[in-house]
């Protein structure tokens, strides 16, 4: 790194990352409970 | 195997605090050992402790997915191979973040990002590279059970290249340093609870990071159940 501030925004993308990663986990875990609630009244609806 | 909401949140709190407190240990409080004098290097060993963190929760993670393949080829429950799956995802994402970080430090300390001869390293790369394999054969592959048999046999394998990443620079000669357990590169007290405290933060934010991933698989499993009643 040509200077430290590089690297700290280096650092900094990093942990970015991470925190993406764990986003898109929890992001991923809402977006199936909605799509499994709208199967499940659809299921209701159809009485089984 | 999932963790409930309550106990995951517990973690990433206890991990966050840990994580913080090393970096305030690390990058204020910890000496510079005599060793890392030079122009640069005192900035460069404070980065040390998230590497060496980052690094130790990718072999584990690793390690886990070793027990979850061999515990899925003993039982056949797709329990284990999920716990396998989620591990190797989880691990790698480590992985490049010890590999990126360790880059950032040989830029600082030996003034380039990659040394293409360092056993260390490569060894690093070629895990890094079999794990993204697996991922990308799981991906790949339909039949729940063949998928679970093929990627446990695949993991299992892979997970040799783990001792060899961990102790290339002991067996042979490296420009990688070794910080843990060597007579040559003591770090000091300070500096040695840094490097704790950020192990074992770092060891619960894996653990938080895995109980999530394996919360999404589970809610994968069910949504696909109840796809197929909703399609009867």
């Amino acid at each position: 790194m040509d200077t430290l501030v590089n690297m700290y925004i280096a650092y900094a993308v990093i942990w970015a990352g991470l925190f993406v990663y764990l986003l898109k986990l929890h992001l991923d875990a809402r977006r199936i409970e909605a799509e499994m609630r709208t199967l499940r009244e659809a299921l209701d609806a159809r009485g089984k | 195997m999932c963790l409930p909401p309550n106990v995951r949140i517990a973690l990433l709190a206890a991990a966050a605090a840990l994580i913080l407190a090393a970096a305030y240990q690390g990058l204020v409080v910890a000496e510079v050992p005599d060793g890392w004098k030079g122009e640069r290097a005192p900035d460069m060993f404070r980065t040390m402790f998230f590497h060496v963190a980052s690094a130790w929760v990718t072999y584990m993670a690793f390690g886990v997915t070793f027990v979850g393949s061999f515990m899925y080829l003993r039982s056949r429950r797709l329990e284990w191979d999920a716990l396998a799956a989620a591990s190797a995802e989880v691990g790698v994402v480590f992985c490049t973040v010890a590999i990126v970080s360790g880059s950032l430090f040989a830029k600082g300390t030996w003034g380039v990002y990659w040394v293409w001869e360092d056993l260390k390293l490569m060894m690093t790369l070629v895990l890094w590279l079999v794990f993204v394999a697996y991922l990308a054969l799981r991906a790949n592959m339909s039949g729940r059970q063949r998928r679970a048999s093929q990627s446990a046999v695949f993991g299992i394998v892979g997970v040799i290249c783990v001792p060899l990443s961990f102790a290339a620079n002991r067996i042979w000669v490296t420009t990688h340093p070794t910080v843990i357990a060597s007579s040559s590169g003591d770090i000091g007290p300070g500096s040695a609870l840094a490097l704790m405290l950020a192990v074992v933060g770092f060891t619960l934010l894996y653990v938080h990071v895995l109980g999530t991933r394996l919360e999404v698989e589970h809610l994968r499993d069910e949504l696909e159940t109840l796809k197929s009643r909703v399609g009867d």
